[in-house]
């Protein structure tokens, strides 16, 4: 199941034009940004924005749609201002509207401001919450440093998010790391989502532990005693997606065994009998 | 939506007082289970607020949301215009503040989301609870002048320090630890005092010494030693950012170390405090009897400095001002002044107009701001040879006598005037006839300027292409410049003939700015004219020029055909002088004409009157410029005047034929001619034009007694005066040019000047301030942008302190008085937490460069105030202090740890234990060379290059810097103290900076004291270090046959103290193995002896030396030994 | 790793709590041992303990695209039209003056403003479209043009500052004036080492091809500002010694210096017993690393292990120490074993006179080895997860300084718009992004200024520019400074 990462920060691509109503897409922006000032509690310039009717009955200054027609409608020049102006909206400091709101509200004026029928605007981006990479980590988290310090290497996490697993960072002192130390890593190797092992003592008999790193995504085994056969013994590994093999005696029966798995698709080998690397 | 039930519940506010406890230093640690003492705004309520609340509703105006403001009663009391006050004192329910703190609604939840910052609930009931006990608010504990507090009693305490300490101790659970071991504590006391270790035979003589004060005896002989106040100006060289390079760009040599030799001789002399700061800040004012209180204003000068290709000049000055005003306020305010440069401070009660204020007490000084990068720009006091020295200070001694009557005068200047003009003495004005245009240039915006002469044609003139630049700087009153392209027509004025009598000229100021080459400025032009091209009837008209700085005026005739004629045939015999003068000039550089940088220059005029100034005129200053002509068409006829003075000229042209006419259809113009030739970016003042030729005494009266006359008669009452005023009538023309006791006084300073400039002729240069005179200001400026001026202000302290002591001068003489004064809050206790902190090492008060909100809150206040109302009451003596210091019994504490206080008190902030950290770089380099017999103990002097790798310098210098090359000195150069080390901004000394020594281009009051693998590298491997173990070594072998005598000298030798038994081992065992290496390997030892400039010893064989060199290193590389 | 005193848990926990809630981090904190501050969840060796620095938790506020940076710095600022900026219809407009209406009143530098005129100056060099992304490349940038479907060019960029010295500060430290951590100090800062026996951060500077107009380099650009000392940059240096006092001196081989550390420590041990200060502890470690370092620094400039195909991609100056070439060498094998941040400077693009002649040694000091480097990390599979960026402190102006003549012409100082490239690490390959107009004065479309620019490079990193702060005189200091900055989305594949 292929795992995607979250987005964080709204694309603001639209993807394709779905159709939205001013209750789905236009109400909740104002809601948001508007309301404070123009709403229930209080209603600055005699303005009140949430509800269509209130919008349509406009300010003390007059209305502030005209429907059909965006550049003409006040709603829509406020808040396309450059933020420093006086007139920009919402005023003093408060968050901008977003990028899409205010094409959605562009689209809706044009679209004649209708209060109830559809209208073609771009699409809220779908915030897909990534499936974790790896179990939480904090509980077990001392356990995996005591365990990394007394064998000489460190698990780093990779991230605050505590779903995003450990990373096995030997740089340090790599010629400390071989095959027995990474067999010793099986209490915490579920949490294991990335292994830097290049430059260690590490073998194929090392890899039949590494076999075993369910949620393993990246593995660097640069400059190491590995040989295809060992890397064979890596096609269980659902989730790898890079391995780094430069260096190494690797040929092409292991790359063409890793071939199996559809996920791995960055191998790099250059430095090795392989042909040519991809 | 439901508030809270007020009453929260008494776990969860015992947590929080543990919590808050936790947090805030100086609070008992309050059972849980008593009721929790009244909350105190400044210890848990500031903190919350100034974290969460004030960065929008705090002290600065610029960034303060919905107008409201917390950070003091009675704005966050006062009524609001819709909603609740935000604090209701009692009466948390109706507090804006506490429903806001509570609510969920991200509408109206405060601190808002966007401001990613969270309040804990603890923290919410805190603030709710602090409010229900009447949210009383507190003024910051630094800026309440210090009060005497009462010493606790104490067991046995030696002394007040002591039981301030063990107070706060007991408070903590703690005692003070047993004392010291004599041998531990004279190395503690010989390093603190000194900066080097006691030698051997100090220590076994203290050790011996069992009588009474033995202690304190030593301590005074460490105070009166010369190597204390090297000690202490080492840390004062922080302090004030000494360096001996300008710093941007090029970096040059700038020569100011005789300022270091005033600080060691001031602490060595144990100079009173207060005295010496204010020769520092003010010694050019006091006025300066000696040339120790001129030396002393090196201070002023130590700021960086450039000369960067592209810089805008009143762009540097402002930048220098900033860091002149953060240095002032580090060093002497502990306050974040910078911050105020662009925006009210966020959090102390400190704002722009104050930062402004300060800056005009500290930028009225006399030097430019574009100083080229040369090693002495001025103003610089030359320190003569010891031959004519005591003449030299008899002169200075003499002219401050006479400068401080002078000044006495000065300081009653608007009461002498009013006294004179009640006699019925006037100022005379110049008689108005025949002017016909007079440009005062006052307005102070826009781009109309008026012509003020009476009965005038045209009342006004509009600049147009560039926009006129005001306000600068000011002279009369606030300056207009004109800028690359402005043009100011002047209509059909001063159509006058050759004939015609006619005078012109005014006040001008020629920019000195980065023109790129030795050509700085804006290369030369037309000042005023009535004159067009060679097209134009021949160039004909009449102007006043200026190139390098002289002044030429020249009335050039029409030629038409037939006198072109004549004029070749003349030019045959000789070509006119003016012409070959100038291509001689602009031969240097690629050849003036076609580098289009600069407009081509004028075509030499071949026939006319060219009447140049002798002498030259220095750029960036004001000068009264002015000419008459009296229409006998000869150059005899044109005189020239600078600042109401006649000047000797030059007639370089004097060829006006009898039917010559000057008449010309070109305009009038300001700054340049009709149709090219402008003289740019010069500023002018009070230009005028007169149809008549004006006698020498009306001119003399041109530059200020016209305008006193004019002002005398619009206010005749002196009191009512601006400041501007006072200074045209009071400063420059009744006590300038009237007032004849003031003349005297000037005449005879001037005499002593010129005498003092004989006999220090060629002396030792270094930079001095000198006040300029004309009214100090500063212009507050939006953003910090130098152009964007908002308001001008006078030199003011800062609002939140006490004002200027009564009757101090608005100079900086008055701002050190202010400094000094006892209800200053801030001074004393800023300096004796600095020096406290050198002997600690940690301050009362951690950031010891910031006092304010944000700063650390001290550990012992009382002790505080106590110490720094002790220092004043002892008439600030330094050496009384640290005595007093050191002789604590806080200080005699041993150093060594026991788990339970480290558990309780892990940083040593209640100094439960003696100060332990490891030495400063200087200090280090210090006590290797002296336990190594290689120090050089000379005092004072220029700055000295030990060894530095080779290429540090180059690597980065530029090539046009004359600091770019690093060549070590020879011999003694290579082993004085560090203080001497040469520092350059852009690459400080390589193994000091290792050891976190700072480049000295910002105020620093406290050095890290990081502990990294590249200071390991240093004492093994740096020459330096290298070349002190064999020395040591060679020292060790001397004295001693044996390997274990051996050890035990380089043990006291370095640690003070004789090896113990469970030592000798694992000394022995790595000598084993590094002798065996050297006896299989004897070029290995040859190598390594090679290592400094000093001789090998030949008594011994290189492999034993070799091994015993290495041996004496580990003993330098000891935690203890690098250990204070 | 060394067995020594385990101090409880608990108090650890609670001292950390006091003093990270003080946030007191300013220059006079004690600091922990070398840049390998790991965090108190990190290594469990109590001399942790010795530090008061608050200790920061250094791991990356979401997952990372980038563990490493190799920055390549153009000091002296190279003009964008004979680069990166490609502005086809100047040709036309050589020689004519400069429309006001597009200089809009800008105040001129010293050296320019007095001149009579500001004739318009094209590119001296041509153009052509490389690679299938179809970036346009200058003629001076053959081998950089064989890896352009590689580049994120930016065009766009503009910063404040109109001089050298504070502009490289801007670009380095995020601030005009002196004081301030550099982008490398707060990397080392915020996600620590990754190989704790190297220097986190290093910083080289390349012999000059061109030397006239030469920029100063001081420490101030890669210093650690506020931030505790040793998360300033070691510069690597040319010649027998890259870290300064790093070799023992002749005659004293690894078995002495062995013998001679080991005398040492165990001295301190036995004062360790005696004193009981932590921070003796932290000092012993530190002569243990300084040992290891002693013989992992020296094997980086041992190029023996290279292949062949080494010197074919960064070309044979790369054998010579301290030009450009070996640098960039140097760049890929530091970042191999794990250095966080590598800056090289390679002075000086600052042509203010015979631009055409003096840019085109700069460009061909620069094409081979910089092409070399990305071809080389891409092969060794270390392009993914290191991001290049090469690029100065401001652009020049299209009008030419001094005499313009078609083939000689200068070009001063000009903030308001200038183009770098990044390359690796997320970055979205072959796009270039903003647009100047027709004179690249000033910018037309999606303007990125120099923060918004770091903001980007620390999300990267996994880091959120407005959570990677340290309290100052009171102020949550960042990188990005107290004005708005955004991360460009459009750069990021």
């Amino acid at each position: 199941m292929r795992r995607i990462a979250i987005f964080l920060f709204l694309a603001a691509l639209p993807l394709r034009a779905a159709p939205a109503t001013f209750a789905t897409r236009v109400a909740p922006a104002l809601e948001k940004h508007c309301a404070v000032c123009h709403g229930a509690e209080k209603q600055k310039a005699k303005l009140r924005l949430d509800s269509y009717a209130a919008i349509v009955a406009g300010a003390d200054s007059g209305p502030v749609l005209k429907a059909g027609d965006p550049k003409e409608s006040e709603l829509h020049r406020r808040i396309t201002l450059p933020p420093h102006d006086d007139d920009f909206m919402p005023s003093d400091g408060k968050p901008p509207l977003s990028a899409l709101d205010v094409k959605v509200i562009e689209r809706w004026i044009a679209a004649g401001a209708p209060e109830s029928a559809e209208f073609d605007a771009p699409a809220a981006p779908v915030v897909r919450v990534a499936e974790p990479a790896a179990p939480d980590y904090l509980p077990r988290l001392d356990q995996a440093r005591k365990l990394a310090t007394t064998l000489g290497v460190r698990l780093v996490p990779r991230s605050r998010v505590t779903t995003d697993g450990l990373v096995l960072r030997t740089a340090s002192a790599p010629r400390q790391c071989d095959d027995a130390l990474l067999a010793k890593l099986a209490p915490v190797a579920d949490l294991i989502v990335e292994a830097e092992l290049s430059r260690t003592r590490v073998t194929d008999a090392g890899l039949r532990a590494v076999a075993t790193w369910s949620n393993l995504q990246r593995l660097d085994l640069a400059r190491t005693g590995v040989t295809s056969a060992g890397v064979a013994a890596l096609a269980p590994l659902a989730k790898l997606e890079s391995i780094n093999l430069t260096g190494t005696k690797v040929d092409e029966r292991g790359v063409s065994a890793l071939k199996a798995n559809p996920r791995l698709t960055r191998i790099w080998t250059f430095g090795t009998p392989v042909a040519s690397s991809p | 939506m439901i508030r809270r039930p007020l009453l929260v519940s008494a776990s969860l506010l015992s947590a929080f007082a543990l919590f808050a406890q936790l947090g805030t230093p100086g609070r008992a640690a309050a059972p849980a289970a008593a009721k929790p003492a009244k909350l105190a705004y400044n210890d848990q309520v500031l903190p919350i607020l100034s974290e969460n609340c004030f960065a929008c509703h705090g002290p600065d105006s610029g960034s303060r949301k919905a107008e409201l403001r917390l950070d003091r009663a009675e704005f966050a009391t006062a009524k609001r215009k819709e909603g609740p006050p935000a604090i209701v004192p009692g009466k948390p329910d109706e507090s804006g503040l506490a429903q806001r703190i509570e609510s969920k609604d991200e509408k109206k939840m405060m601190p808002p989301p966007e401001a990613h910052k969270t309040l804990k609930p603890a923290e919410i009931a805190l603030l709710q609870r602090w409010i229900a006990e009447g949210a009383e608010y507190q003024e910051h504990w630094a800026f309440i002048a210090p009060k005497r507090p009462t010493v606790p009693a104490a067991r046995g305490a030696a002394g007040p320090i002591d039981a301030f300490v063990q107070a706060k101790l007991a408070e903590n659970g703690l005692a003070l630890s047993p004392e010291a071991d004599r041998r531990s504590l004279i190395r503690r006391a010989t390093l603190d005092l000194t900066g080097l270790p006691p030698t051997p035979e100090e220590v076994d003589a203290f050790v011996a010494d069992r009588s009474a004060n033995a202690y304190e005896r030593v301590v005074d002989r460490l105070l009166a030693s010369p190597r204390f106040g090297e000690h202490r100006a080492r840390y004062w060289l922080d302090y004030v950012r000494y360096a001996d390079t300008h710093g941007i760009h090029f970096d040059n040599y700038r020569a100011i170390w005789p300022y270091r030799d005033y600080v060691i001789r001031a602490f060595n002399a144990n100079k009173r405090y207060d005295t010496f700061v204010r020769e520092q800040l003010a010694g050019d004012l006091l006025p300066a009897r000696t040339m120790d209180e001129l030396a002393a204003t090196g201070f002023m000068r130590c700021n960086l400095t450039t000369n960067e290709g592209g810089t805008i000049p009143e762009e540097t000055r402002i930048n220098e001002l900033r860091d002149r005003v953060e240095a002032f306020g580090a060093t002497f305010l502990g306050l974040t002044t910078g911050c105020a440069a662009c925006h009210d401070h966020k959090f102390d009660p400190f704002t722009m107009r104050d930062f402004y204020g300060l800056a005009a007490f500290l930028g009225n000084t006399a030097e430019k701001p574009w100083d080229l990068n040369i090693a002495t720009p001025d103003p610089v006091l030359r320190l003569p040879k010891e031959e004519t020295r005591a003449a030299a200070e008899a002169v200075l001694a003499r002219r401050a006598e006479l400068q401080e009557k002078l000044e006495a005068r000065r300081a009653r200047g608007r009461e002498l005037v009013a006294g004179w003009i009640a006699t019925g003495a006037r100022p005379r004005a110049v008689p108005a006839t025949a002017l016909e245009l007079r440009l005062r240039l006052d307005e102070n915006k826009g781009d109309l300027v008026k012509n003020s002469a009476p009965g005038a044609k045209v009342t006004e003139f509009k600049a147009d292409t560039n926009p006129l630049v005001w306000g600068e700087n000011t002279w009369l009153w606030p300056s207009m410049r004109m800028d690359i392209f402005t043009r100011l027509a002047l209509g059909d004025h001063g159509d006058v003939d050759a004939g015609d009598k006619f005078s012109a000229g005014g006040w001008l100021y020629l920019r000195a700015k980065p023109g790129g080459g030795a050509r700085t400025g804006t290369g030369s032009g037309s000042l005023l004219s009535r004159m067009g091209e060679a097209k134009r009837r021949g160039g004909a008209g009449w102007e006043i020029y200026q190139e390098g700085g002289q002044f030429t005026v020249n009335l050039v005739p029409v030629i038409d055909a037939a006198a072109e004629a004549e004029i070749e045939a003349a030019a045959k015999v000789a070509p006119p002088p003016a012409a070959a003068a100038r291509k001689k000039k602009g031969s240097t550089t690629t050849p003036v004409v076609d580098n289009p940088r600069y407009a081509p220059p004028a075509p030499a005029a071949r026939r006319g009157i060219a009447v140049t100034t002798k002498g030259t005129f220095p750029r960036d200053e004001w000068l009264h410029v002015f000419f008459t002509y009296d229409g006998s068409r000869k150059a005899a006829g044109v005189k020239l005047y600078v600042n109401g003075r006649p000047v000797e000229t030059d007639a370089k042209l004097d060829t006006l034929a009898a039917k010559d006419s000057l008449r010309t259809d070109a305009t009038m113009h300001l700054g340049r001619r009709d149709d090219f030739q402008p003289m740019r970016e010069t500023r002018f003042q009070d230009v005028r034009f007169y149809k008549r030729a004006l006698p020498a005494d009306e001119v003399a009266r041109l530059p200020f007694e016209d305008l006193a006359a004019e002002i005398v008669a619009r206010q005749p009452d002196a009191t009512k005066w601006s400041t501007d005023e006072n200074f045209v009538v009071t400063e420059r023309f009744f006590l300038g040019e009237t007032d004849v006791e003031t003349r005297k006084l000037a005449t005879a300073i001037a005499s002593h000047d010129e005498a003092f400039g004989v006999l220090t002729k060629d002396g030792e240069p270094t930079l001095i301030a000198q006040e300029r005179n004309a009214p100090a200001y500063s212009d507050i400026l939006k953003r910090g942008d130098y152009y964007a001026r908002v308001e001008r202000v006078g030199p003011t302290t800062p609002h939140a302190m006490p004002p200027l002591p009564q009757g101090a001068p608005t100079n900086r003489r008055g701002l050190a008085e202010w400094l000094l004064a006892a209800e200053q809050p801030l001074f004393a206790r800023v300096t004796v937490n600095r020096m406290w902190q050198e002997v600690f090492g940690r301050g009362i008060v951690e950031s010891a460069g910031d006092f304010g909100i944000t700063g650390a809150k001290p550990t012992h206040p009382e002790l505080l105030d106590w110490l720094a109302l002790e220092f004043r009451a002892s008439g600030w003596d330094v050496k009384k202090f640290y005595r007093q210091l050191v002789t604590s019994a806080a200080y005699r504490q041993t150093a060594a740890v026991t788990a339970d206080r480290l558990a309780k008190d892990p940083t040593n902030r209640w100094f439960s234990r003696g100060p332990r950290f490891r030495m400063d770089a200087e200090m280090l380099r210090d006590s290797a060379l002296a336990a190594s017999g290689l120090l050089v103990e000379k005092l004072g002097g220029p700055s000295v290059k030990p060894y530095q790798p080779a290429g540090i310098w180059e690597e980065v210098a530029m090539p046009e810097s004359n600091t770019k090359i690093y060549t070590p000195d020879k011999g003694e150069g290579l082993y004085r103290r560090s203080l001497y080390t040469f520092w350059k901004r852009a690459s400080p000394p390589a193994a000091m900076e290792t050891f976190d020594a700072t480049s000295r281009e910002t105020v620093c009051t406290r050095r890290a004291r990081s502990n990294t693998p590249l200071q390991a590298f240093v004492t093994m491997n740096d020459p330096q270090w290298v070349e002190a173990a064999r020395k040591l070594a060679e020292r060790a072998m001397k004295a001693e046959p044996t390997a274990r005598a051996r050890f035990d000298f380089l043990a006291r030798a370095t640690l003070s103290r004789p090896l113990s038994a469970a030592e000798v081992g694992p000394l022995t065992k790595s000598a084993e193995k590094i002798r065996a290496h050297f006896a299989a390997d004897a070029g290995a030892a040859g190598e390594i002896l090679k290592v400094g400039e000093s001789p090998v010893d030949a008594a011994f064989p290189p492999a034993e030396l070799a091994e015993w060199t290495i041996v004496a290193s580990q003993f330098l590389n000891l935690d203890e030994f690098l250990t204070k | 790793m060394l067995d020594l005193p385990q101090v409880p848990a608990a108090l650890k926990r609670e001292w950390l709590e006091l003093e990270t809630r003080r946030h007191f981090l300013g220059r006079g904190s004690k600091a922990l041992g070398w840049a390998g501050l790991a965090t108190i969840l990190g290594r469990s060796a109590p001399h942790l303990l010795a530090s008061t620095a608050a200790l920061p938790d250094q791991r990356p506020h979401f997952a990372p695209k980038a563990k490493r940076c190799i920055y390549l710095f153009m000091a002296g600022a190279p003009s964008q039209f004979e680069t990166w900026d490609y502005k086809p219809k100047l040709a036309a407009m050589f020689d004519k003056d400069l429309p006001e209406s597009v200089r809009g009143g800008q105040v001129l530098t010293g050296m320019t403003a007095s001149q009579a005129r500001l004739p318009v100056a094209p590119s001296f060099y041509k153009f052509a479209q490389m690679g299938k992304a179809g970036h346009w490349v200058s003629e001076l940038f053959p081998h950089t043009g064989k890896v352009a479907d590689d580049l994120c060019v930016i065009k766009s960029l503009h910063t404040e500052a109109i001089n050298h010295e504070p502009a490289i500060l801007s670009m380095t430290t995020g601030n005009m004036f002196p004081g301030k951590p550099s982008l490398g100090a707060w990397l080392a800062y915020g996600l620590g080492a990754i190989n704790e026996e190297l220097p986190t951060f290093v910083v080289m500077t390349s012999k000059m091809p061109v030397r006239t107009n030469v920029q100063a380099l001081s420490n101030r650009l890669w210093s650690s500002g506020f931030l505790p000392p040793e998360y300033a940059a070691v510069s690597l240096r040319a010649g027998n010694e890259p870290v300064l006092y790093l070799q023992d001196p002749k005659g004293v081989n690894r078995d002495v210096r062995r013998a001679m550390i080991d005398g040492v420590n165990d001295l301190n041990r036995q004062l360790f017993e005696r004193v009981g200060d932590p921070e003796i502890n932290t000092r012993i470690a530190q002569y243990e690393m300084a040992f290891r370092m002693q013989t992992s620094v020296p094997d980086l400039t041992d190029f023996s292990d290279e292949p062949a195909s080494t010197w074919e991609l960064y070309g044979e100056k790369a054998k010579e120490p301290g030009t450009y070439a070996y640098n960039c060498l140097m760049a890929r094998r530091l970042a191999e074993r794990g250095v966080r941040f590598t800056q090289v400077f390679l002075r000086t693009w600052d042509q203010h006179t015979v631009l055409p002649e003096r840019i085109k040694v700069m460009a061909g000091e620069s094409d081979q080895p910089t092409a070399g480097l990305l071809t080389d990390l891409k092969r060794r599979g270390m392009l993914d997860d290191t991001l290049v960026i090469w690029g100065g402190e401001f652009g020049r102006t299209v009008y030419s300084q001094g005499t313009l003549r078609p083939d000689n012409y200068g070009r001063d100082h000009h903030p308001r718009c200038f183009s770098m490239w990044m390359a690796g690490a997320g970055t979205k390959p072959g796009i270039s992004y903003g647009e100047t107009d027709d004179f690249s004065y000033n910018i037309v479309k999606d303007p990125v200024h120099i923060r918004d620019f770091h903001a980007t490079v620390l999300h990267q990193f996994g880091i959120d520019h407005n959570r990677l702060s340290v309290k100052f005189q009171g102020l949550d200091a960042k990188l990005t400074g107290v004005l708005p900055s955004r991360v460009i989305p459009e750069l990021l594949a």
